[in-house]
């Protein structure tokens, strides 16, 4: 132990000679209740680190470069990460005075030609819903990170909640919007966030990564990303614009033309809030409204067709599908393993596209009796939680019943197979 | 992040190059006067026409990046200058613009002005001032003299207005200027010195609102009877904070000119020095190697 901890502080080594102790001195007999697995996998290549350090490490592998935030609990450790790390990579992350501008100054970078990022935890996400709504409207690529803790105000501004949801998809007044994604442990942080990058510059539109304080602050061990696989370089696009380019095309996705491009016409675009023609003129039109909100819309009609249908986790048809978003991803996961050890047919499913959901559900809830959706946020006014309201919405399946617990600490396996129970028992 | 500048020649600029949409401002609206005299500062100053960015958040004079060929962006209210500070840090290639009036950016975005002057950000921001809320009919402002009645204050307005000079002054802004937008060459001038100058430059240009506040600027017009004073820059020390506020005091109707002027290291300077450095010490590693190294520290 002092050969591998010998070079870092007196304390370090300390610590680390208390805890061998406490387990040298642990009775032998309770050890043998705790059922020990080998791991799999255990090659060199395995690192080991929290979701929120993950969540920037895979924003720089996508290519963000520029970033603003302000700090919050327990979003923080990122904007941390970022502004030391970012300036490395020819980048940068601004602190701001307030909420309000630090996604303002996202957006002047996203306007700019880079890929932004942007993050908060709950109260600052609803501080920054207006230019998210903006950043909708005026079709600009964004990414941004919420790490959801115990809400609503202040709330427990250290526990883990999934409150967020509803706000991440529907935050901002007007019809606005943009894609949510969620990643399910600390290692689905890197890839959730290469995701985020890749889907805001194809889509350019907000993109949220729905994260929560479980995971923004715990530690696993995976295995090391391939980057040779996911690498995305950061581009700047400033080529010259023909006479045929409009900022807002109804019948394709926007690709602005940044600052610094110049026209061939010399017509240079304003990107806009206002409702506008596909010129970027500003248009109170009737029709015109209602083509751009449809296009704006179709965005996501598209992406959802382009998503592939989860795939269940155990039995693939049967009495009861679990369906999981973020990180209840382990204890639904053990839990679905321990029905199906007691004889039950159950499967599981973790959502990483909450917004829009991935087409398919409807035919894969029809393969099971039941449906039971475990959110950690309140079953609400008509008895249903934030994702379950959703899937009832979009599939009008009367069978999908919600298990919700608000007391800011994660789901236990044994509260989800009771709920399990308590429904397969229904029949 | 490096700039990526394109080596076009910079072609002279004419008014018809720059024009756009027709304004939508009232007739007899002050913002036409600052719109021609920004035409005619670009032009002078030969900036290429690409490289211009105007940003505005919400109002009357808000409406500016319409009326202008230029890349602009037309954003929420009271935003503008954050959304500038992205702009102006992530590409020091372009040159910066920022229009709106008095709501905007001492009341909703007041805020933001503060700390966009404290951190000296590289940007010109011309202040539109009219005492009074135009786009929505006629309520107090920030800066609407007590006594004045409105929607708002049909009683006359009971608050004290904001002192923008003293304001700016105090906040740390290195270039703080005060015009007249029935005074062109003297606005031209102010125009002109606030691009030129590097770091966080001001206009505050007071530009009358004929629907609602007409006369509101009488008493600086010679043509209406006032005294258009100007500040005696020989006779000042340009770089004093305590001259400058002294000068802020009183600004009924008070005196036009430049108030404060100062270099200081911008914003963008210091973050582009920390990132040299930051650059100069990976020793020529790509991202992706880097980014390699990093996981590695963490097996």
């Amino acid at each position: 132990m002092a050969g591998k901890f010998g070079k870092k502080s007196e304390d370090i080594l300390r610590n680390a000679m208390l805890a061998f102790d406490a387990g040298y001195a642990w009775p032998v007999h309770d050890i043998e209740h705790m059922p020990m697995a080998p791991g799999e996998n255990e090659g060199d290549k395995r690192i080991s680190t929290d979701g929120n350090t993950m969540i920037a490490l895979g924003l720089i592998a996508g290519g963000v470069r520029f970033g603003a935030g302000y700090p919050i609990t327990p979003w923080t450790s990122i904007m941390e990460f970022l502004r030391s790390e970012l300036p490395k990579y020819d980048g940068m992350f601004i602190q701001c005075e307030d909420e309000l501008a630090a996604v303002a100054l996202a957006l002047g970078a996203s306007y700019s030609g880079h890929l932004a990022i942007t993050g908060s935890s709950g109260p600052g996400l609803a501080l920054k819903s207006e230019a998210i709504g903006y950043a909708s409207m005026a079709e600009l690529p964004l990414i941004v990170v919420n790490i959801q803790r115990g809400g609503p105000s202040t709330g427990l501004p250290t526990s883990v909640e999934q409150s967020d949801l509803m706000q991440a998809i529907y935050g901002s007044h007007g019809d606005a919007p943009r894609i949510v994604l969620a990643p399910k442990n600390v290692e689905d942080c890197f890839y959730t966030a290469l995701e985020a990058c890749r889907l805001a510059k194809e889509y350019s539109t907000p993109v949220f990564i729905l994260s929560d304080q479980a995971i923004a602050t715990r530690l696993e061990a995976f295995q090391e990303p391939d980057l040779d696989q996911h690498w995305q370089e950061p581009t700047l696009d400033l080529s010259e614009r023909g006479e045929d380019f409009k900022p807002y095309p109804l019948d394709q996705i926007t690709r602005h033309s940044p600052p610094g491009a110049r026209s061939s016409i010399a017509k240079y675009p304003v990107v806009t809030g206002l409702e506008h023609d596909e010129w970027g003129h500003p248009s109170g039109n009737p029709e015109n409204h209602a083509n751009m909100t449809a296009k704006r819309r179709n965005k996501l009609v598209r992406l959802a067709e382009s998503l592939p249908t989860p795939v269940p986790h155990g039995e693939q048809e049967g009495s009861l599908l679990i369906v999981g978003w973020g990180s209840t991803y382990g204890p639904i996961k053990e839990a679905t393993d321990r029905l199906n050890s007691e004889g039950h047919k159950v499967g599981s499913i973790n959502l990483r596209h909450i917004h829009p959901l991935p087409n398919g559900l409807g035919e894969l809830f029809d393969k099971y009796d039941h449906v039971l959706v475990p959110e950690m946020n309140d079953s609400g006014v008509y008895g249903y939680g934030q994702l379950a309201t959703l899937l009832r919405a979009k599939t009008c399946n009367p069978k999908i019943q919600s298990v919700n617990k608000v007391q800011g600490i994660s789901f236990r396996v044994l509260e989800i197979t009771a709920a399990a129970e308590a429904q397969i028992a229904q029949g | 992040m490096s700039d990526s500048t394109s080596a076009a020649p910079a072609e002279k600029l004419t008014k018809k190059d720059l024009k756009a949409d027709h304004p939508t401002w009232c007739p007899a609206c002050g913002d036409f006067a600052v719109l021609a005299s920004f035409f005619n500062v670009v032009q002078k100053l030969g900036i290429p026409h690409e490289k211009i960015v105007c940003v505005a958040g919400i109002g009357c004079s808000s409406r500016f990046p319409y009326f202008v060929n230029t890349h602009g962006i037309h954003f929420i209210h009271g935003r503008a200058l954050p959304l500038a500070t992205g702009i102006s840090l992530s590409r020091p290639d372009l040159h910066v613009f920022v229009f709106g009036g008095d709501g905007d950016g001492f009341s909703i975005g007041g805020n933001h002005l503060n700390h966009a002057a404290r951190k000296n950000v590289n940007l010109s921001y011309v202040v539109m001032d009219n005492f009074v809320y135009g786009l929505t009919k006629n309520q107090t402002s920030p800066t609407t003299p007590i006594g004045r009645k409105s929607k708002t204050d049909p009683r006359g307005a009971i608050d004290r207005p904001i002192n923008p000079m003293s304001q700016l002054i105090s906040s740390g802004a290195t270039f703080v200027a005060r015009t007249h937008a029935a005074q062109v060459k003297h606005m031209n001038e102010m125009f002109e010195r606030a691009i030129l100058h590097p770091g966080f430059a001001v206009v505050e240009t007071l530009s009358e609102c004929t629907m609602f506040y007409p006369g509101a600027f009488d008493d600086s017009n010679p043509r209406k009877g006032g005294a258009f004073d100007l500040v005696d820059e020989t006779a000042q020390d340009m770089e004093s904070v305590s001259a400058a506020m002294e000068l802020s005091q009183d600004l009924n109707p008070g005196k036009f000119g430049v108030y404060y002027e100062t270099r200081r290291p911008t914003k963008n300077e210091l973050e582009r020095e920390w990132l040299a450095d930051a650059r100069s010490k990976i020793g020529g590693a790509s991202d992706k190697d880097l980014l390699r190294q990093r996981f590695a520290s963490m097996r």
